[in-house]
């Protein structure tokens, strides 16, 4: 029941939604939360505990306990205490079987205990072995949160966002805005990010403040403070980042200062029954009083430690609560404490003398809330005069205003726990961790808070210790006979609180490279897939085999736009070339090209691609289309190293490339290309420069697929025009667009390499059949040293051609099997139609790679036979190459 | 012919019954919204879109990748022509020389004469302007980068920044993510009430 309309409450009785809860219709006023609508409508139990499935009521009413947590529109874990609905919410408890108010789980609070001590599953539920995954099953269904829908299909759209604050005051309190004032006034730019709806922190519960710190708000804003309502500090990180989350979206701060103005964390007190319902800390019974007018309850006994507890039961008292005691720990602490009641508490008996009551309002130690502080290594000490943890030193660029730095009076200590042995007393409320769950676990040996955190789960909920952490490290101080200062923190990471994966993850998009030409790959058909950070044709049919058949008979074009290109020019660029491959550049004539593989110190090959000689002092330099940018690294890497006199040029995104093969290639190069192709003029090897179809173009004649080849290299924005040029120039040939599948299938005929394909990390030049290329009379290169030791030792393996007669087709990887252990592997196989062959290419050992020699592949578990082939399976000689 | 001159768009010569048509790499996803596009130097460029007014209001994107694009290698003094729309300082002996396109060729000629490298990037590069009293808001869900001008990851994309104040900030990046990027940034626009403008939505002046 609601109270009679109260000045400075939250809720406008004027306006109302309506949700459902468990089918059922609830109305809300606009202002309330789910949690405080519910409570309105007679719910005092909100929510099942994680182990022993205790029933559990509202008690902080700020966000910051497990106990609220129910599925929200499907979104499970969410605190209803905060959380204000809207029309049409469909709210369900979670973790329950059966419902809240009977939960057939609740068994394991009454007879579980001793099959679920402290750390049972390293225990208990481990034999026979074969069980295990059914007894996970089991115990994975009976404890935990709430359940994601794998199946929903809704959507939440969720942003990332950078922003940026000379000064970032996280905590709209009192403090928070005081600090947020005083560098406004300094001429700071300032942000302020709270929790809340509106600024004001605990002081909005306080009916006395509500109007100044609204003033104080009104001020702060005037001052040009932008102040963020609804944002939530998750973490502070190296160079003052701060993410904050904002429900749909995630800001990441960057500030110059970092103010924490986090206020207090108020701590529950340790007794039997301190989790049933109605038992409440001092901000949740003020909340639904002050901002909501519900009565928490009809008679109420407060414990407290400090003035806290006695403003609240003069809260209550004007809410019409009747207080039965008030239990102030400056004057006196009790040694025994018990709450009891089966749904809610019912009563709470006090050093022996019994107090009926619905209510219990107990206000422990206020911790001060120094986890940002602490993300930042901030050091924090234990104050043994009030029995808390206090930030001592604080890192540059960060400070702390308010109670955050302890500034909290002088409280009483209250003890770690009030008496033991009747019924549970939590410590953590998140993991149903109890008193005697530490005493065990000390016992056991895990008598540091760091080893006895994970062993008890303790600090570990959804809470991350906001509850706990002082109270586990007060019990585990008693259990080890020592003090709270020598047992020390846990340490603190972020999030301080539970953040959605979603939110983290943020939009669902994926940095993709497209060449100039991509959509009219699209057009034609093509099947797009991804190598590497790019998106290429992989073939433009169902039949990779017809693109393979027009490259042979006719004409193909395929889109090499992917191709690494670099620029080498300078005085030294041919010295340089000599000095980053193993074979010779600098004699290379202008106007003509060489392969080359690249090879790192230890003498791997990690490129390859062809080197042109544009001029006496310029080079251009192709690599494979995923090395691109590692090769052009490595190349600046030992320019700055050897100082030489070269400027380097990354122009891969640049320059577009299409290759031209088949053996109509020429006379479609006729019809667009404005200079010679003849086979004198333009021979195999040379760069020549030109216009193609009008666009400036270098064409390099080579045949990576091993028909007559042009490689046309020409700027980007010119990629359609060019494209749609050669097609319609070259229908006469029945030009064909071929993808990397069927360019895949025309390389390996010819047995060239694709480097990481063919190659490893332990592929060297001289194994992988490439001891032209390496010039060992050169002074030095990358990796020659190396090299020669390969030489000197002899070769253990070789990479060869291979062909299976039976037919069959290995996979990729598979094992070259040598008197039953594996020898090699497969590296490349296809079927090619023009071979009319199984074929591909293997790493085989070395005495088995002549010409002609058999060894065993496994194919399917079983060993098949292959047959060396050491030339290329299509045109050995090179002659249509060169045609 | 210089040897570099495949890296020359405006090298293309349309007197070999041939009609070379420069596109930028964000063109079929503008088209895509609606965009009305025009030939102007060679270029095919989205002059508009519709409904581009009121996205001005909160946020535009604009793509000006057919501005021209220099990069500049050495130490030398910059002999700042009129025709330089911006010079951005990538670092001591590296900058990049923003200008019309007709204006590149004589732009890069002039600028090869006094240092040892002028590369022409406009192939290289693509250009996407934010306009518009958001267009902080919306670099900000791209990019952590606010200190303009800078260099850095733009939506995992290695991009400059520029302040171009009335035109906008510009994203200077690799134009092969030009169409990932033009969609990212739509999607970052969108909920705030932008979206795409052409060209013809802000006029380009020197800075």
């Amino acid at each position: 029941m609601r109270l009679p309309p109260r000045e400075h409450e939250l809720i406008d009785r004027s306006k109302t939604v309506t949700f459902t809860f468990e089918g059922e219709p609830v109305r809300a006023f606009a202002g309330d939360t789910i949690g405080s609508a519910l409570f309105a409508a007679g719910r005092r139990v909100f929510g099942r505990s994680f182990k022993y499935h205790r029933r559990r009521g509202l008690l902080c009413c700020s966000g910051q306990c497990p106990n609220c947590m129910m599925t929200v529109d499907g979104v499970p874990n969410v605190r209803v205490c905060v959380r204000p609905p809207r029309e049409g919410t469909v709210v369900k408890a979670q973790n329950v079987v059966g419902s809240l108010d009977r939960d057939l789980m609740a068994v394991t609070d009454r007879i579980g205990g001793p099959f679920t001590p402290v750390g049972f599953y390293y225990k208990t539920f481990i034999r026979p072995r074969w069980a295990w995954p059914y007894y996970e099953k089991f115990l994975r269904n009976a404890a935990g949160l709430g359940k994601l829908d794998p199946h929903v299909t809704e959507r939440r759209r969720v942003d990332h966002e950078h922003a940026h604050a000379e000064v970032l005051v996280v905590g709209g309190g009192q403090s928070g805005l005081e600090a947020a004032l005083a560098h406004a006034r300094a001429g700071r730019q300032v942000v302020l990010i709270d929790e809340g709806p509106e600024p004001g922190g605990h002081q909005l519960a306080n009916r006395e403040r509500i109007m100044t710190m609204r003033s104080l708000a009104a001020e702060t804003a005037q001052a040009g403070v932008e102040i963020l309502p609804f944002a939530r500090a998750i973490g502070l990180y190296e160079g003052n980042l701060v993410p904050v989350d904002r429900g749909s979206t995630l800001v990441k701060f960057r500030a110059e200062t970092v103010v924490a103005a986090t206020g207090t964390l108020e701590q529950p007190l340790v007794f039997a029954g301190n989790d049933l319902p109605g038992v409440m800390l001092p901000a949740g019974a003020r909340r639904l009083a002050n901002y909501w007018s519900l009565r928490p309850g009809e008679r109420a006994v407060v414990l407290t430690v400090d003035d806290r507890g006695v403003e609240t039961a003069r809260e209550l008292e004007a809410a019409g609560v009747e207080i039965a005691e008030v239990v102030d720990y400056r004057e006196r602490v009790p040694r025994s404490v018990v709450a009891k009641g089966r749904k809610q508490v019912r009563s709470l008996t006090v050093d022996g003398k019994r107090f009926d009551c619905d209510l219990v309002v107990m206000s422990g130690s206020p911790q001060p809330n120094y986890g940002l502080l602490a993300h930042a290594r901030a050091r924090v000490e234990f104050d043994p005069g009030r029995g808390i943890f206090v930030p001592v030193e604080l890192p540059p660029g960060v400070e702390v205003a308010g109670e955050a730095s302890g500034d909290v009076g002088s409280p009483a200590v209250p003890p770690p726990s009030h008496g033991e042995g009747e019924g549970k007393s939590i410590v953590c409320f998140c993991e149903d961790v109890t008193t005697k769950d530490f005493k065990d676990a000390v016992a056991e040996g895990f008598d540091s808070i760091q080893l006895a955190k994970r062993y008890t789960t303790a600090t570990m909920g959804p809470c991350q210790g906001r509850l706990c952490h002082l109270n586990a490290v007060r019990v585990a101080a008693r259990e080890t006979r020592t003090d709270e200062g020598t047992i020390g923190t846990t340490t603190a990471r972020p999030p301080t609180s539970p953040v959605s994966m979603g939110l983290l993850a943020g939009r669902p998009h994926e940095a993709a490279k497209r060449t100039s030409m991509h959509h009219r790959h699209k057009d034609m058909g093509a099947t797009v897939f991804w190598t590497g950070s790019w998106r290429r044709p992989h073939s433009y049919s169902a039949d990779p085999q017809a693109e393979v058949r027009a490259v042979h008979e006719s004409l193909g074009v395929i889109d090499v736009s992917t191709l690494g290109k670099l620029l080498v020019k300078g005085p030294d660029a041919g010295a340089f070339l000599d000095r980053l491959y193993p074979n010779r550049f600098s004699d290379l004539k202008v106007g003509r090209i060489r392969y080359g593989v690249l090879t790192n110190d230890a003498g791997r090959i990690f490129d390859d691609g062809t080197v042109a000689r544009l001029a006496d002092d310029e080079f251009y330099v192709t690599t494979t289309s995923t090395g691109a940018d590692g090769v052009f690294q490595w190349f600046e890497w030992w320019n700055a190293v050897w100082h030489m006199d070269v400027e380097l040029a990354n122009v891969t995104g640049a320059v577009a490339a299409v290759n031209v093969t088949g053996p109509n290639a020429r006379k479609l190069m006729e019809r667009v290309f404005d200079g010679d192709v003849g086979n004198e003029a333009f021979a195999y090897l040379d760069a020549k420069r030109g216009h193609v179809a009008g666009v400036p173009a270098l064409i390099l004649r080579i045949g990576f697929v091993g028909e007559l080849g042009y490689e046309l290299h020409f700027p980007s924005p010119h990629g359609e025009h060019v494209w749609d040029a050669l097609f319609e120039h070259g229908a006469e040939w029945n030009a064909t667009p071929f993808g990397l599948e069927p360019q895949r299938i025309l390389r390996l005929e010819k047995t060239h390499i694709l480097v990481g394909q063919d190659t490893d990390a332990e592929s060297n030049p001289l194994e992988a059949a490439m001891p032209w290329i390496v010039k060992l009379d050169k002074d030095d290169f990358i990796g020659k040293w190396a090299i020669e030791h390969v030489q000197e030792r002899g070769l253990r393996s070789l990479l060869v051609g291979f062909e299976v007669p039976s037919g069959r087709m290995p996979v990729e990887g598979a094992q070259v099997v040598v008197g039953g252990k594996s020898a090699g592997r497969v590296t490349s196989v296809r079927y090619s139609e023009q071979v009319g062959k199984v074929i591909g290419m293997a790493i085989v050992p070395i005495d088995l790679s002549g010409e002609g020699t058999t060894f065993e592949i496994r194919i399917g578990g079983e060993l098949d036979q292959a047959v060396v082939r050491t030339q290329p399976f299509h045109d050995p000689e090179g002659a249509k190459l060169r045609s | 012919m210089s040897t570099l001159d495949f890296l020359s768009p405006d090298r293309a010569r349309a007197d070999l019954g041939f009609a070379p048509l420069l596109r930028s790499s964000l063109e079929r996803a503008q088209r895509e919204r609606g965009a009305t596009f025009e030939e102007r130097d060679g270029w095919l460029v989205a002059a508009s879109f519709p409904g581009e007014a009121e996205r001005l209001a909160s946020v535009a994107l604009v793509d000006l990748s057919h501005l021209g694009k220099v990069e500049v290698r050495g130490t030398g003094e910059a002999e700042q022509s009129r025709d330089v729309l911006a010079w951005y300082r990538i670092r001591p002996d590296r900058s990049l020389v923003l200008t019309a396109y007709r204006d590149v060729f004589l732009t890069r000629s002039t600028l090869a004469r006094h240092f040892p490298l002028a590369l022409d990037q406009t192939a290289a590069l693509g250009i996407l302007a934010l306009v518009g009293p958001q267009a902080a808001r919306v670099l900000g869900r791209l990019t952590h980068l606010c200190e303009l001008p800078a260099s850095g990851m733009v939506s995992h994309v290695p991009a400059h920044l520029l302040d171009r104040d009335a035109n906008g900030i510009w994203i200077v990046f690799p134009q092969e993510y030009g169409h990932y990027l033009y969609e990212v940034a739509l999607d970052a626009a969108e909920p705030l009430g932008g979206g795409p403008a052409g060209a013809d939505a802000i006029e380009v002046r020197r800075q």
